[in-house]
């Protein structure tokens, strides 16, 4: 306290510490430095003030030599710039901030009332008013769920909160409160939530270093409904013509003692099928699914419920739908083989095994003859047949040990066809290598997936390996479940060697890998390239028909391995309806207030793809009302991107158009189906554990809203201060310059008056 | 110094080589067909015509550019191994029968992909059409035509199925079974075409023009199973 008097009483400033914990002093020159520049001042002084041989007392004496050495000192020390090093407490403002969940998991209602009316009910009952009796400050409340709001005094007083959000990211949500309120010593954080976290990182990680103590305020059980919920999994978004595809999904029961539930399905708003959960004992997920038989082509829009109880928790999760683009896919294959092999016939058969699929396979004899076999219908042999006709009408070509003689004069037509995307590339393993096939330096190599640079056969029998459990390519899904998906690879009979190339090309992906170890990694079995808006897909290990027709030891028979050639073909079609432009949506299913990317690609009309396009996208939704949207270029050539986010559910109809140079290129069409998003009400349930465990991580409490008093008295009302340092320069000082400039003056008038000179 | 440099770098050489030929082998080996014959039971002789098998398949590889292992296999219809053999050869001049497990297993095989040549060498003809019946129940052999692609997918057989050898002067047929549009089975009857791709001098009735012909017909066989 008295330094610091006397730091103000010499005029420095000190703010804003305001209680001085402790201090050091240093200087610029060094403690060296003002030791020598003493050592030539004191002498210089004492010549300057030399004896002039008068009697004077000594108290005289004395006293004008501590005038003069002081004055020397001081004038030394001030040279060598010295600085006060202070450090100090400084008053903090206090703050304190109240997070209300707003997200539709807060309509959830327990005895008729919802969470939130829990919330609104305390406080009403002076909550806030209390916290600022406690703190002396009114706290900042924000409301949270897709995005966090402040929410201003007025409003809490209405308390005109609704439980609207999508979706609830704790996380984040805390994260932007803790930067939002600034600076100023955080007292805590009320967090008045059921837990209900749907997006984001998990708040058990993210939260648990917080150093600010988060306390939880949840809404109270009590009477807590009974619960059914409907979920699917990955819906299918397309369906091919005379073919069927598979629906699944999960029920599951919250306080419902029940060993089936009925899941009734509608199509276009009429009874389609109904099909059943099943529960086992003590369980309380079960799964479902059924096929839809696509007969007619269209759009169709399923919608799945299940009844709805008594009094249940919520309904809203009691329905789910999907939208199902039927296609008339006509699938046509054309296959090459520069040999006759076992491959093929295990492609051709598979591929037959859908009535939708023709095939024709050219197969060249070594007299340069060839044999042609139509839907596995064998012709005599013919000289120089027209291959044009076949690949005109082909929406996959696979290619089987074809030289690139054979090649040749269908190279321009292969290449422009597949990187217009209206064809796909097969590529399955030869006896020769790309090299011995003669494509190095062709257009065909071009669209390689890897760089033939170097082609190493490695006799190795080996297995599959798929990369991922969640795969995004449908057709590499052969088994429902992810995980036996998974081993069902692995488990496919082994291959008898694999190529090895000199690496993949920027942009290719490996979709099956293998357990073949080359120097550094395991060499991919299959890998896929993008060729413009084409894909070409190479199986580098071989041979596949023990695949196809050797049984393994599994009791699921060969009906996979058809479905895999069967899907990727379809895949590899990759069908548009406009040449020119397509649109390419992430998923055929959104939801209300989230993002959709669409992307746009555009060709001109020699199917090159162009750059610098004008690229709209209009959304049209149910109600009629529509929007307009630009698409602005990506990184990528010819692809045109844009995100909108759809205010309401229905069937949303997409429309792009691209224009260049003012002169219109295309338009493409595409639907999307927006719904409510049920993540809120997948587990309807308040996560009373999981808040009790953020609470103590981060050093608050846990308590439901009767208990929330117990909260008020938990939060430290102490004034804020925090430690901070500060640098004064001491030559700052009016009062040392006086000082400096008096001792002076004090000597001479001392020496005047006792007649000295 | 400079030699000691040499056969270092030499030494490294032949390592790396090494190193290759025991890694890499060569992709022409990866799959080649071999085609075995049905070791069945009651009491024929399957193993009849050894060398007609390895012959063909020596044949396929030179004249059809056809990857092959010149062989002579058998396996039985229980066997596991059963699988790993796209297509079939049964022969023999007496009992044919299978058992239950057998039919069962020979049903599997055919749906998936397989096929099965039937060569009468003389005698066959009644046990292999009981053996047929308890396979399909419900389809019958069908007699090939002389225009079916079968006859002309190489060669050209205009008058259909060719005469190799002669036991009881009856004229030779060829006769199918097809399920799901595609042919599985093929019993060429009265016809022999096993005994003319034996090597030269086994038969000597056989002439080389005969041999031939068994030869063409066997590669059309061939072609046509492969391609369908």
């Amino acid at each position: 306290m008295i330094m610091h008097s006397l730091l103000r009483l010499f005029g420095y400033n000190l703010s804003p510490i305001r209680d001085i914990d402790s201090s050091a002093m240093t200087l610029a020159w060094g403690w060296a430095g003002l030791i020598l520049l003493l050592i030539a001042l004191l002498p210089l002084s004492w010549w300057v003030y030399r004896c002039e041989g008068k009697n004077i007392s000594d108290k005289m004496r004395r006293q004008l030599l501590a005038i003069r050495v002081l004055w020397v000192i001081l004038l030394a020390i001030l040279m060598c710039g010295p600085v006060l090093i202070v450090s100090g407490y400084v008053p903090q403002r206090n703050r304190l901030a109240v997070m209300i969940d707003t997200s539709r998991s807060m309509s959830i209602k327990h005895r008729e009332v919802s969470r939130l009316d829990q919330i609104k009910k305390l406080f009403d009952g002076g909550f806030i008013g209390r916290l600022e009796e406690k703190t002396g400050i009114y706290p900042e409340v924000f409301s949270f769920a897709d995005n966090v709001s402040p929410v201003s005094r007025q409003e809490v007083e209405q308390f005109s909160l609704s439980p609207d959000g999508n979706q609830t990211d704790i996380s984040n949500a805390v994260r932007n409160v803790v930067g939002n309120l600034g600076e100023g010593s955080l007292l805590g954080i009320i967090m008045i939530s059921d837990g209900v976290s749907t997006t984001g990182d998990n708040p058990a990680m993210a939260l648990a270093n917080m150093r600010t103590p988060v306390h939880f305020v949840a809404p109270g059980q009590e009477g807590e409904s009974a619960d059914m919920a409907l979920h699917l999994t990955r819906p299918p978004a397309q369906g091919y013509l005379n073919s069927s595809v598979r629906v699944r999904g999960e029920v599951s029961l919250h306080r419902v003692a029940t060993s089936s539930v009925t899941v009734t399905v509608r199509r276009n708003g009429e009874f389609f099928t109904s099909t059943t959960a099943d529960f086992a004992s003590a369980n309380e997920k079960a799964a479902f699914a059924f096929n839809v038989p696509c007969e007619e082509e269209g759009n169709f829009r399923f919608e799945l419920e299940i009844p709805a109880l008594e009094n249940e928790l919520t309904s809203e999760n009691n329905q789910a739908g999907f939208l199902l683009k039927v296609v008339r896919e006509r699938l046509n294959i054309m296959a090459l083989s520069g040999r006759l092999s076992w491959d093929m016939k295990f492609i051709g058969n598979a591929l037959l095994t859908d009535p939708n699929a023709r095939t024709v396979h050219w197969a060249r004899l070594r007299d340069n003859r060839w044999i042609c076999a139509r839907d596995l219908k064998p012709e005599a042999a013919q000289n120089n047949p027209d291959l044009h006709e076949d690949l005109k009408i082909a929406d996959v070509l696979v290619l089987n040990s074809a030289d690139y003689d054979m090649l040749k004069p269908l190279e321009e037509e292969i290449v422009r066809r597949v990187e217009a995307g209206t064809l796909g590339l097969l590529i399955i393993p030869s006896s020769k290598n790309f090299s011995e096939l003669g494509y190095q330096g062709t257009q065909i190599e071009k669209l390689l997936p890897v760089s033939t640079s170097s082609e190493t056969w490695r006799g190795t029998p080996g297995n599959l390996v798929l990369p991922s459990a969640e795969t995004p390519y449908n057709f590499l899904r052969l088994i429902d479940d992810p995980i036996q998906n998974v081993e069902f690879f692995a488990t496919l009979p082994r291959f008898e060697g694999i190529y090895e190339y000199g690496g993949l090309k920027p942009g290719s992906e490996v979709l099956v890998s293998s357990t073949v170890r080359s120097s550094s990694d395991t060499i991919p079995f299959m890998i896929r390239a993008r060729a413009g808006l084409g894909n070409v897909v190479l199986i580098s290990g071989g041979p596949l028909w023990p695949a196809g027709f050797r049984l393994v030891p599994s009791d699921r028979g060969f009906a996979p391995y058809s479905a895999l050639v069967v899907n990727m073909c379809k895949w590899l079609a990759n069908r548009r309806e406009d040449a020119q432009v397509s649109i390419e949506l992430a998923s055929s299913r959104g939801y209300v207030g989230q993002g959709n990317n669409v992307r746009v690609w555009v060709m001109n009309s020699k199917n090159e793809l162009q750059a610098n396009a004008q690229v709209s996208l209009t959304i049209t939704d149910e109600r009629g009302g529509s929007t307009s949207l630009p698409c602005i270029e990506t990184s990528e050539k010819g692809c045109y991107e844009t995100a909108f986010v759809p205010a309401f559910r229905g069937l949303h109809r997409l429309e792009a158009e691209a224009r260049y140079q003012g002169r219109e290129l295309g338009r493409a069409k595409s639907e999307i189906l927006i719904e409510m998003s049920t993540a809120e009400f997948d587990e309807p349930i308040v996560k009373t554990s999981l808040m009790t465990q953020l609470a103590s991580d981060t050093g608050g409490i846990f308590a439901t809203v009767d208990q929330a008093e117990k909260i008020i008295e938990a939060i430290d009302a102490e004034p804020g201060q925090k430690l901070e340092s500060k640098s004064i320069d001491l030559r700052d000082s009016w009062l040392l310059l006086i000082i400096l400039l008096a001792l002076p003056m004090v000597e001479w008038y001392l020496r005047r008056i006792r007649g000295l000179s | 110094m400079t030699s000691n440099r040499h056969i270092l770098i030499m030494l490294l050489i032949i390592t790396a080589l090494c190193h290759n030929c025991i890694s890499a082998g060569h992709a022409a080996d990866f799959d080649r067909i071999i085609i075995p014959r049905v070791k069945y039971g009651g009491g024929g002789d399957w193993y009849t015509g050894p060398t007609s098998m390895p012959n063909l398949l020596k044949q396929a590889s030179e004249r059809l550019n056809m990857p092959t292992q010149t062989e002579n296999i058998a396996v039985s219809i229980s066997d596991p191994e059963l699988f790993r053999y796209p297509m079939l050869y049964l022969t023999g001049h007496g009992q044919v029968r299978f058992s239950d497990f057998e039919i069962n297993t020979l049903l599997n095989y055919l749906d998936n992909g397989g096929f099965l040549w039937v060569n009468d060498s003389y005698g066959i003809d009644r046990f292999i059409r009981r053996e047929m019946r308890r396979l399909y129940p419900d389809r019958e052999f069908e007699l090939l035509p002389a225009d079916h692609a079968i006859f002309k997918m190489v060669y050209d057989f205009p008058e259909g199925l060719p005469k190799i050898h002669e036991h009881d002067g009856k004229p030779p047929a060829a006769y199918a079974i097809f399920d799901k549009g595609r042919m599985k089975i093929l019993y060429t009857y009265e016809s022999d075409i096993g005994d003319g791709l034996e090597d030269a001098g086994i038969h000597k009735v056989d002439t080389p023009e005969i041999r031939e012909k068994a030869m063409q017909m066997a590669l059309n066989l061939l072609v046509y199973v492969m391609m369908q």
